[in-house]
C-alpha cells in the first residue's frame, strides 16, 4: 500500500521539481543571460505583400478601433491587406465592416462566414487557403497595435527558417478590477521572462494565435490551420516545430490587449486553454519525442514540458491527494518530500508564471507598486489549478464519451461595462 | 487564562500571515501603478526620431522668440534654455578660436566651418552647410544641408543631416546617425547606428561582378522543408556554382568565390561568403559572418555575432534599402550599405 502510493508521488514530485528548476533557469537567464533579438533592428528592408487575418464574432464594441489602429500602420499601404473575417456576428460588427469597406477599398475587406464551424480555428482554416501573401498575420479583435509593430512582427520572416513569429501582450484594461491588474502581472511573467527566456535560449517560445504571424509556405507544409483545433496557436506552434521551422518571440513587438475583467470569464477562458493545450499533447507529444534524432535535444524536451504545462494542475492536486493518503493511513513522508512538492507547487504552476517570474518580469519592466499585489496572485493559482484540473478531468470524460467540444468567445469591455460573465 | 494565551496566539498566527498582504492591501485600496505598461514608441527604430524631435523642439520655441529678437543673438529660449544664434556675425561661436565650449543651444543660419578642438555641450542646428573642425565634440548636430565632421571628432547622442553626411578618419560616434542623402564614413572610425540611403566607406567600390553560371547538386541527406531546403552540417558552395533556392545550413557554410545564392540563407555557424560571391535575398547568421570583398548581398543581413563587410563589399541596393544588424561590425574600405547599419556591441571601419 505505501510502496503504491509513494511511487507516484515520488514520480508527481520529480516532474514538478523539472517544472521548477525549468523556472529558475528562465528567470536567471532573464536577469543576467545573453538577450537574443535578432530581428528587432531591422527597420528598413523591402517589405514583402502582408494580409492580417482578424477573426470576429460579435466585435461592434473593438473592432473599429482595432481597424483604426492596423490602418495607422506605417506598413506600406500598397503591401498590407487586412481581411476581417465576420464569424456570423450578431451584432453591428457586419455594418462597421463593410463601413470600414468602403472608407478603404482595397485595404480593409470583410468576410461575412455565414455556415461552416464556428471558432476562430475553423475561420482560419477556411480563409487562409485563399491568402496569397508570404507572410500572414494574426490579430485578436480587441488589440490595439502601434504603428510600428507590422514591420517588427513581419522582420522575422527575412530568416528562411522562421515558421512563425509571436509578439508581447500587453494588457490595457489593467486599472478595473484585481483580476485584471492580477492578469497584468502574469502576462508580464509570461511574456517578458518565459518567452523571452526561451528565446535566447534556443527552446520553443511559443505562437501564441495573436499579435504574431505564420509564415504561408509553412502553413501549407504542415496542412494549414486545423478547424478542430481547441487551441489553434498551440497546435501550429507544435506542427510547425516538429516539421523543422523555428518560432521566434520579439519581447519588444508589444501590443495592447483586453483581459477578461471577471472571474467567470476568466475561468472559461483558462479551462479553454488548458483543453486546447491538453488536445495538442495528446496530438504532438508522440511526434515531438519521435523528432528527436532532428530537432535538438533541447527542443524536444522544452517542447515536451510546454506541452504538458496545463496537466501540471491535475498532478498537483494528485500528489497532495497521495501526500494526505499517505499520512492518514500512517505512512509518514521520508526525505523532504513534502516540503518539495510545496516549494514546488509554489512555484512551478504560479499561475503559469512563476511567481518569482513575475517579480522579475515587475522589474525588467521598470514597474514600481504594482509588484506589491504579488501576495493576491495566490488567489489566481488556486482558481487556474481547480479550473485547469476541472476542465481536464471532464475533457477526458468527454473524449471517453467520444463528445465534441465547442469554442467559447471571450466577452470584451470596451464600453466599459465591466461584462457579464457570460450570463445573458 | 489559557484561553487567552490560545486567542493572542491565534491572532499572532493571522498577523504574521496577513503580514505580507499588508502592501497589497493597500495598493489594491488606493492604487498607485494601474497605468499600462508603456509599449516602445512607433519611431524609437528610426535613426532620425532624435533629430526630427529636436527640430520640432527649436522650431516651436524660436517661433515664441519676440519678433524683434535680432538675427545674431545671444540669450535665452522661451524655456529658459540658454541660446545662440549666429547669422551674419558666426564670431558668436568664435570659429577661429580653438579650444572654446558652448554650452548653449546653437543655431546657426550661415554656412560656416570650424576651427576645431571645440565641445558643444548643447544641441546644434545648422541651416546651411556645417564644417565642424577635428577633435570636435557635438552633444546632438542637426544640419539641413551638408554636414562635414572633422578627423577625430566625437558625437555623444546624434547627427542628421538633410544633405550629405562626411564623418572625418578617427570619429568616435555615438548613438544614431542619419542622413536623408549619404553617409561617407573615414578610416578608423567607431559607431553604433548609421541610417540613410546610401552609407559608404572611403576607399574604392569593386568593380561589377562576373555572373554565376554553374550547376549545383544538392548535397546528400538535405531535406525540403516548405519553401527551403534544410542541410544538416557544414555546407560548401563550389566556386562560380549558381544555387536557386532559399538554404538553412545548421553548420557552417562557405560560399566559394563568384558563387551565387538566388534565395535567402540561414547558417547556424560561421558563414563566409567568399570574394565576389553574391547572395540574393536575406543572410541570417547565429554566429559570426564574414562578407569577402568584392561581394554581395540584396539583404538584410543578421548576426547575432561579428559581422565582417570586406573591402568593396555591398548591402542592398539604391533601389533596395535593407539592414544590416549584427553585433559587432567591421566594415572594410569602399563598402556601401544601402539603408540602415546597427551594430549593438558597436561596429568601427578599418584604417
Amino acid at each position: 500500500m505505501r510502496t503504491a502510493l509513494l511511487i507516484p508521488l515520488f514520480v508527481i514530485v520529480g516532474i514538478v521539481a523539472i517544472y521548477t528548476i525549468r523556472h529558475y533557469i528562465f528567470t536567471l537567464n532573464r536577469l543576467f543571460g545573453t538577450q537574443r533579438q535578432p530581428y528587432v533592428d531591422i527597420g528598413t528592408a523591402q517589405w514583402p505583400p502582408v494580409t492580417i487575418l482578424v477573426p470576429a464574432h460579435n466585435e461592434e464594441q473593438v473592432i473599429g478601433g482595432m481597424l483604426d489602429a492596423l490602418l495607422g500602420s506605417d506598413y506600406p499601404a500598397e503591401r498590407l491587406s487586412i481581411v476581417v473575417i465576420n464569424d456570423r456576428s450578431t451584432d453591428g460588427t457586419r455594418e462597421i465592416l463593410d463601413d470600414y469597406a468602403r472608407r478603404f477599398p482595397g485595404r480593409v475587406k470583410p468576410r461575412h462566414r455565414t455556415g461552416g464551424r464556428p471558432g476562430k480555428a475553423a475561420a482560419l482554416a477556411e480563409l487562409s487557403g485563399e491568402v496569397e501573401t508570404e507572410v500572414i498575420l494574426v490579430f485578436d479583435a480587441d488589440y490595439l497595435p502601434g504603428a510600428g509593430l507590422i514591420k517588427q512582427l513581419v522582420a522575422p520572416f527575412f530568416d528562411p527558417e522562421v515558421g512563425a513569429v509571436m509578439g508581447r501582450v500587453v494588457p490595457l484594461n489593467l486599472n478595473r478590477t484585481l483580476l485584471t491588474r492580477l492578469l497584468d502581472l502574469e502576462r508580464s511573467g509570461g511574456y517578458q521572462v518565459d518567452q523571452q527566456a526561451r528565446m535566447n535560449l534556443g527552446l520553443v517560445p511559443q505562437y501564441g494565435g495573436t499579435v504574431g504571424g505564420v509564415r504561408r509556405s509553412a502553413l501549407l507544409a504542415v496542412g494549414g490551420w486545423r478547424a478542430d483545433a481547441l487551441a489553434e496557436d498551440t497546435d501550429m506552434t507544435y506542427r510547425l516545430i516538429v516539421a523543422g521551422w523555428q518560432v521566434v518571440y520579439q519581447n519588444r513587438s508589444e501590443c495592447y490587449e483586453e483581459v477578461p475583467e471577471n472571474w467567470p470569464t476568466r475561468i472559461r477562458q483558462i479551462k479553454r486553454w488548458a483543453r486546447g493545450h491538453n488536445q495538442a499533447l495528446v496530438s504532438f507529444g508522440w511526434p515531438l519525442l519521435k523528432s528527436v534524432r532532428r530537432l535538438p535535444a533541447t527542443v524536444v524536451f522544452d517542447g515536451l514540458l510546454l506541452l504538458g504545462v496545463f496537466a501540471v494542475g491535475p498532478l498537483l492536486l494528485i500528489g497532495f491527494g497521495l501526500a494526505t493518503a499517505l499520512y492518514y493511513v500512517g505512512f509518514p513522508i521520508e526525505y523532504g518530500i513534502l516540503p518539495v512538492l510545496g516549494v514546488a507547487t509554489y512555484s512551478t504552476l504560479g499561475n503559469f508564471a512563476a511567481f518569482f517570474e513575475v517579480a522579475t518580469a515587475a522589474r525588467l519592466d521598470g514597474s514600481r507598486n504594482r509588484i506589491r499585489l504579488l501576495p493576491f496572485l495566490m488567489f489566481g493559482f488556486l482558481v487556474s489549478l481547480t479550473s485547469v484540473s476541472v476542465a481536464t478531468v471532464t475533457q477526458m470524460v468527454q473524449s471517453l464519451r467520444g463528445e465534441d467540444h465547442h469554442w467559447e468567445k471571450t466577452e470584451r469591455y470596451r464600453n466599459g461595462n465591466g461584462g457579464t460573465g457570460g450570463r445573458p | 487564562m489559557n484561553l487567552w494565551y490560545g486567542l493572542a496566539f491565534a491572532a499572532m498566527t493571522v498577523g504574521w500571515f496577513l503580514l505580507p498582504l499588508v502592501p497589497a492591501i493597500l495598493e489594491l485600496l488606493h492604487p498607485s501603478d494601474v497605468a499600462p505598461l508603456r509599449v516602445v514608441p512607433r519611431d524609437a527604430g528610426d535613426v532620425s526620431f532624435l533629430a526630427r524631435g529636436f527640430r520640432q523642439y527649436l522650431g516651436r520655441q524660436m517661433n515664441l522668440l519676440p519678433a524683434a529678437t535680432p538675427a545674431d543673438f545671444l540669450g535665452r529660449l522661451p524655456d529658459g534654455t540658454h541660446f545662440a544664434r549666429v547669422k551674419a556675425g558666426p564670431d558668436v561661436l568664435r570659429p577661429g578660436e580653438p579650444g572654446t565650449t558652448q554650452d548653449r543651444v546653437v543655431r546657426v543660419d550661415t554656412p560656416i566651418a570650424l576651427a576645431g578642438n571645440q565641445t558643444f555641450l548643447q544641441e546644434v542646428h545648422a541651416t546651411e552647410d556645417f564644417v565642424g573642425g577635428p577633435q570636435t565634440v557635438y552633444r546632438a548636430l542637426l544640419g539641413e544641408r551638408r554636414i562635414t565632421l572633422g578627423e577625430r571628432s566625437r558625437v555623444l547622442r546624434w547627427v542628421h543631416a538633410g544633405g550629405a553626411l562626411t564623418i572625418g578618419g578617427e570619429s568616435a560616434l555615438q548613438g544614431r546617425i542619419s542622413s536623408d542623402e549619404s553617409v561617407t564614413v573615414g578610416p578608423g572610425v567607431e559607431f553604433d547606428r548609421i541610417g540613410a540611403p546610401e552609407i559608404r566607406t572611403t576607399g574604392s567600390a569593386a568593380p561589377a561582378r562576373a555572373a554565376a553560371t554553374g550547376g549545383w547538386q544538392l548535397p546528400d541527406g538535405a531535406r525540403r522543408i516548405g519553401d527551403h531546403h534544410r542541410i544538416d552540417g557544414d555546407l560548401e558552395i563550389g566556386a562560380g556554382v549558381k544555387v536557386i533556392g532559399s538554404l538553412v545550413v545548421t553548420g557552417r557554410l562557405t560560399v566559394r568565390q563568384g558563387a551565387e545564392i538566388h534565395g535567402s540563407v540561414k547558417v547556424h555557424g560561421d558563414v563566409t561568403i567568399e570574394r565576389a560571391a553574391a547572395i540574393r535575398g536575406s543572410l541570417v547568421g547565429r554566429r559570426n559572418v564574414v562578407v569577402g570583398p568584392a561581394a554581395e548581398v540584396l539583404g538584410p543581413v543578421i548576426g547575432d555575432g561579428e559581422v565582417s563587410l570586406g573591402d568593396g563589399s555591398s548591402v542592398g541596393r539604391g533601389d533596395a534599402q535593407t539592414t544590416v544588424a549584427a553585433g559587432t561590425l567591421k566594415l572594410g574600405r569602399g563598402v556601401a550599405v544601402f539603408g540602415q547599419i546597427m551594430a549593438r556591441d558597436g561596429g568601427r571601419t578599418t584604417n
